[in-house]
């Protein structure tokens, strides 16, 4: 369990659950935003930061390019189905 | 789980907030009073569609009586589901908790895994099945997809899910060889490898029917791929994990490579895009080749990535265009081919062949095989399965809904022209023209859905069609996906861009169809490519092939695969009497079967667990199927009737060849040869399909009854690890979930940590 407060967990919750107040359209906005962006895998990095500072706190961890590499690599490996 | 009376916050860990919450049915009053209204709207809408009919029906009845009854299911029958049989509990981590590695193990927000999974199960087949089925009449389709989804398909991905959550997220083939024993594992193997050899085949030629003679559908979908490779390029060198960015340039590309796609269809170049069905099944091999043999990156991710964008995008525009243009729908409710089973898009009576040529959207075996080792890998809670399996599968069905309302409002002289093979529409011409299409679909009696005669079609309603689209002849275009396309720019010029854009829209859909076959058969190779390279490796001596990275392996294995699905794609695309009409059955069929391998594991497990009570859960849909699978089958294998029995085809053909004559549809000694040859193995496939899922329910037999003898055997469902995360169940968090989220805060915690080590 990591401790709240670190910037890169605020990606995790839907912006719907953020306690700023906003207009309405900014938060459906932000939603929409949040869920493309989930959906479409942008913000796989920023999890994998957080992952790695809990997991191997001091070591460098990977650059974002190198990253998406092996990301994208590790699908060689593990083929995913699509249905008719 | 039993039915909860009161709420009860579950723990694993003193020190944690709770990590699940156990609530009963919410049953205030505005809750009883919302439920009570979509009961009743539903049921007017059923009324409306069922029984007033009426001269022209509208379709927004359609979309109210499937969204009223896929509501009120999920609601009470897959909420009993979960209390009576399943019992998920949340105190228990799931295989994403539990083997979390950040990669294909990782707890993925609920909201997320469900675009995902949606995006995994949801292709072309809930599009094209229902277009078909359109020829026995609005209804039987209606009623199928809506009443099939709630008892079957939601329940069959429903289970499957959960069962694969409590083995590890093992895939269906691992789950039936340990629970069915080695016998009734290996033929659930081959049927799955079989069945996906069958798959992509049908769906490469309803891609190819829609494409062949169209310039403008080659020349935009042949832009897909330097489309693609110019994503893979973006993505790997220019900016890295900007995913939505780059599918957006894609989506811009892939517009204005359809916009291009007309001005090369009047241009000098119109030549060089006119290919033959020929032709395009040869470069769709060498597509799914290469697909499967170059890296990821360059071709198959970016793929991935545009046609996942254009899916939910496409289907959230024309449900809202449906609802806006409110079409009337043209069709009966019921025609007579389903009574005297003559329709020229598929032969077959409506029972069985009506439930077989709609699978995806009502009953789909595929769906078994994302439920299970792609999906639970994902989830963060065991309870969250009936909103992503079940709600998954209803969403499906609306998809299919869609596509039977596009199909049925059309004139049903322009749906029969375009459905019905040429060698029926040509009136024994080589082409067919506007001339002889009229004079064969007034020839069919059609009627109104008030039953009153239609006035015969002039020609002119099928020149006028064809150039209303940009197309030089919308006859004979079977397959179903010209079908849709055309009823969608129906739909959406009415919408967005009057008649100029009838085309635009036309081609829009062709290339949004195409690209979700294109990646389901890239997807689709490579997946079989892999289960064929460990299948064998398992054989002494070649242990090598177990390596994924071995290029000789590789190679070797994608030509198999490719050379399986090619033999039968080029079969059905130079068939003479048709391909979708010979092998849409097949698929059906074949689909159809792994679903009954599905619910048999499912079935077996319940049995297993001493659940007798509840066993026709999983029982009835599995009854049913395979019913309709058998009958099917049988008819398919020994109909004496050749436009239905494989066999009794074969036989004239070959009685008619040794007395030297040629019969219609075939014009020359060498059609003779071809339709021969391929009711042969049409048939001989027909046998395999049926021989392996009776050795798996013999199988599965075998183990139940020696279970309840023995008054339950353990199954290899695996021990419990405590859970250490929560997340809601649903889309929207009760206020008990509230209140436990805020827990979570208040102690400085995230509820779902990312990624945590064991």
């Amino acid at each position: 369990m990591e401790r709240r407060g670190s910037d890169a967990n605020a990606h995790r919750s839907a912006p719907l659950a953020s306690a700023t107040p906003i207009g309405p359209l900014r938060r459906v906005l932000a939603a929409v935003r949040w869920y493309v962006r989930a959906l479409m895998g942008d913000d796989a990095y920023d999890i994998y930061l957080v992952r790695h500072a809990r997991e191997h706190p001091g070591q460098e961890p990977l650059s974002l390019k190198e990253f998406w590499r092996r990301r994208i690599d590790e699908r060689d490996r593990n083929p995913t189905m699509r249905c008719c | 789980m039993t039915m909860p009376t009161e709420i009860h916050k579950l723990r694993t860990d003193p020190a944690l907030p709770p990590v699940g919450v156990e609530e009963p049915p919410n049953w205030s009053g505005p809750n009883k009073a919302i439920f009570a209204g979509i009961a009743g709207v539903g049921a007017i809408a059923w009324f409306m569609v069922a029984i007033v009919r009426g001269e022209h029906p509208n379709a927004v009845w359609f979309v109210l009586a499937a969204v009223c009854t896929y509501v009120t299911a999920f609601r009470f029958y897959a909420r009993l589901i979960e209390y009576k049989v399943l019992k998920p509990r949340d105190t228990r981590a799931t295989p994403a908790e539990e083997f979390d590695n950040g990669k294909d193990f990782m707890p993925t927000d609920r909201r997320v895994l469900f675009g995902h999974h949606f995006a995994a199960i949801a292709g072309a087949g809930p599009l094209v099945g229902p277009v078909l089925a359109a020829q026995m009449g609005y209804l039987p389709g209606t009623m199928w997809i809506i009443v099939g989804v709630c008892v079957a398909g939601g329940v069959q991905d429903y289970m499957v899910l959960h069962l694969s959550i409590r083995r590890r997220g093992r895939s269906l083939g691992q789950m039936a060889r340990d629970e069915l024993g080695p016998v009734g594992g290996i033929a659930a193997l081959l049927g799955v490898l079989s069945i996906m050899t069958i798959l992509i085949a049908v769906l490469g030629i309803v891609v190819i029917n829609a494409l062949a003679e169209s310039p403008w559908g080659v020349f935009s979908l042949a832009m897909t791929i330097p489309i693609a490779l110019f994503m893979g390029v973006y993505l790997r060198f220019i900016r890295p994990g900007n995913v939505t960015e780059v599918s957006l340039i894609g989506v811009g590309l892939l517009l204005l490579a359809i916009i291009a796609g007309g001005w090369v269809s009047e241009s000098s170049w119109a030549g060089t895009f006119t290919l033959s069905k020929l032709t395009l099944a040869w470069l769709l091999c060498a597509y799914g080749f290469a697909a499967s043999v170059l890296p990821v990156w360059l071709l198959l991710a970016p793929r991935d990535y545009l046609s996942t964008f254009m899916k939910v995008g496409t289907i959230v525009m024309l449900a809202l265009g449906i609802l806006i243009a409110r079409p009337e729908v043209q069709m009966p409710a019921l025609t007579r081919f389903g009574v005297d089973g003559t329709g020229p898009a598929f032969a077959g009576t409506l029972f069985p062949f009506l439930f077989i040529t709609i699978a995806c959207g009502a009953l789909s075996g595929f769906h078994a095989l994302i439920a299970s080792g792609t999906t639970p890998k994902l989830i963060e809670k065991e309870s969250q399965a009936r909103l992503i399996g079940y709600g998954g599968m209803l969403t499906e069905s609306f998809v299919a809904i869609m596509a039977l309302i596009t199909a049925v409002i059309l004139d049903q002289h322009l749906y029969f022209g375009m459905n019905a093979p040429a060698g029926l529409t040509g009136g024994g011409a080589a082409v067919p023209t506007p001339e002889s299409a009229a004079a064969y679909v007034n020839g069919l009696g059609l009627t109104s859905p008030g039953g009153v005669p239609l006035p015969p079609a002039d020609p002119s309603l099928f020149s006028q069609a064809a150039a209303g689209v940009g197309e030089r002849s919308i006859i004979s275009r079977t397959g179903g996906a010209p079908t849709l396309a055309f009823g969608m720019s129906e739909v959406m010029h009415k919408v967005v861009g009057g008649e100029s854009l009838r085309a635009f829209w036309y081609h829009f859909a062709i290339m949004f169809e195409a690209l979700f076959i294109l990646t389901t058969i890239d997807a689709g190779t490579r997946v079989a490519r892999f289960m064929f390279s460990d299948a064998i490796s398992n054989i002494p001596g070649l242990s090598k092939f177990k390596d994924p990275s071995w290029r000789v392996g590789a190679w070797l294995c994608s030509f198999i695969v490719v050379a399986g699905w090619g033999s039968i794609l080029v079969m059905g695309v130079t068939d003479p009497l048709g391909g979708i009409n010979t092998l849409f059955p097949l698929f059906g069929i074949a689909n159809q079967l792994l679903a009954a391998i599905a619910l048999t594991v499912v079935f077996t497990v319940v049995m297993k667990q001493g659940l007798y009570k509840w066993a026709w859960i999983p029982g009835v849909p599995l009854v049913w199927d395979l019913i309709v699978t058998l009958t099917a089958s049988w008819q398919k294998i020994f109909s004496p009737v050749p436009a239905i029995g494989y066999f009794a085809n074969h036989d004239l053909f070959v009685a008619a060849r040794d007395s030297g004559k040629v019969l219609a549809p075939a014009k020359t000694q060498g059609d003779m040869e071809a339709v021969i040859r391929n009711t042969m193995t049409q048939g001989v496939l027909s046998v395999l399909f049926a021989s392996l899922v009776i050795i798996v329910v013999l199988a599965a037999a075998v183990v139940v009854i020696r279970s309840v003898r023995s008054g339950g055997t353990p199954t290899s469902e695996e021990p419990d690890v405590p859970s250490k995360i929560f997340a809601p169940r649903s889309f929207v968090p009760t206020a008990a979930e509230k209140e436990v989220l805020q827990e979570w805060s208040d102690a400085g915690l995230t509820p779902t940590r990312i990624g945590a080590h064991h």
